[in-house]
């Protein structure tokens, strides 16, 4: 996600990249109330070097120093603030961390990452699934786009390409076509119109493009000199519906705060609360 | 696709003590087989919490009263969506003279319901004069009984 703003790799990873993700367990031990699990990770610096010998693509990206986990733990941070503008989460991580409330429910209340830096550390808890789950209700649907730019930066090893439509206006597109990112080469610094699939933020502004058809622009394509945007909406009949083979949510509140209380002074205390 | 029903507080209370008002609603709106999770206003969570104060919950119940929100769609009366059925509610509430203008808190639990397109089930007669009206679907139902209101 933090190198392709993307937390789903298409095609062939970048052999640095999948280094780079390689989290190896090494062993565990034992707390009063927690287990530690300890796991052998490389810094980005050690393992894909190349990705920072040239600026890197993103302003607010990985740093050599850090791991998998820092880039991680900075996610989870950002969706428990559910940072509508972040880039480093999209819908696919959002409905993955959604599901480890499977895993809270049977006992666990939270897991961090000790070891990362304090400023980039994150848990998954029940506040930051309930998070997740919200921030996915009303990240817009992805839907297909077209765009018209100056194709500024062409990444080869990550197949992520920069459009400057306007002053100020940037769009980061993924390259997912048939043909290698290569071939794109006699566009750099010209004016093209990309088609793909325009991927979301919770905000409604445009996270990336995954851009599967580039071509020259023509007078023709000017309409398309702009960032397209979703439409960002709260979808409480969405949010409310249970996924497939989930437990009804009525019947585990049903009695879900018990008392010892007569009715009748249950019932005198309800009406006075109103 | 039915509306997701948005439970009022006292609701809520009942159905989370299993009252007897609890079972009479389970039999009239078949919440324990929906397929939907309870939407609730967030106010309402804020009552819930006065609420356990004053009858002195244990610490046991209190944390279970935190954990409710894993299990409910809470609806936040900071989407613009709300705040807009807010104004609108309290609007027609204070020009038509109804009592419901008064309880604050009940116009959030009632924009909370209409922004999201839900049902709302409430126990509070204050809301009577909005049944039936195009554009919202409430049923008040009795305190005594949890039989809908006739």
């Amino acid at each position: 996600m933090g190198f392709l703003h993307s937390s789903r790799a298409c095609g062939r990873v970048p052999t640095s990249l999948r280094a780079a993700s390689e989290v190896r367990f090494i062993g565990h031990s034992g707390e009063t109330g927690a287990t530690l699990l300890h796991f052998e990770v490389p810094t980005f610096g050690s393992v894909a070097s190349e990705l920072f010998e040239q600026r890197l693509l993103w302003d607010d990206g990985p740093k050599p120093e850090e791991t998998a986990f820092e880039l991680f733990g900075a996610a989870l941070h950002d969706v428990a603030v559910r940072r509508i503008e972040s880039n480093r989460f999209d819908p696919g991580m959002l409905r993955r961390i959604r599901t480890y409330q499977r895993v809270l429910g049977r006992g666990i209340d939270r897991i961090t990452m000790p070891d990362t830096v304090v400023e980039r550390r994150g848990q998954i808890d029940t506040s930051v699934v309930i998070a997740a789950s919200e921030l996915y209700a009303v990240t817009p649907t992805p839907r297909r786009v077209r765009v018209t730019g100056r194709l500024d930066v062409m990444g080869a090893s990550q197949g992520v390409l920069k459009l400057d439509v306007r002053p100020g206006e940037i769009v980061t597109a993924l390259w997912e076509g048939e043909e290698p990112v290569e071939t794109l080469r006699e566009f750099f610094n010209r004016d093209v119109v990309v088609e793909g699939i325009g991927v979301f933020r919770p905000s409604g502004s445009l996270l990336r493009v995954d851009a599967d058809a580039m071509g020259p622009a023509s007078s023709q394509d000017e309409f398309f000199r702009r960032v397209p945007s979703g439409v960002s909406q709260r979808d409480y009949h969405k949010l409310a519906r249970l996924k497939a083979g989930e437990k009804s949510a009525y019947a585990q509140l049903r009695g879900w705060l018990p008392s010892d209380e007569p009715d009748e002074d249950f019932d005198a205390a309800v009406v006075a609360l109103r | 696709m039915p509306a997701p029903y948005l439970l009022d507080t006292t609701v809520l209370l009942h159905w989370t003590r299993n009252s007897p008002q609890a079972q009479a609603v389970d039999a009239n709106f078949q919440l324990s087989s929906s397929a939907m999770r309870p939407l609730v206003c967030e106010v309402s969570l804020g009552e819930m919490l006065a609420f356990s104060l004053s009858r002195n919950w244990g610490a046991q119940k209190l944390r279970r009263l935190g954990e409710l929100e894993r299990h409910v769609v809470v609806v936040h009366i900071s989407d613009p969506g709300v705040r807009q059925a807010y104004a609108e509610l309290s609007s027609l509430a204070q020009s038509s003279g109804w009592s419901l203008f008064h309880g604050k808190n009940d116009l959030w639990v009632g924009a909370a319901a209409h922004a999201a397109d839900a049902h709302l089930l409430t126990m509070d007669t204050d809301f009577l004069p909005l049944r039936g009206r195009v554009g919202w679907l409430i049923t008040v139902l009795d305190d005594k009984t949890g039989l809908p209101r006739s």
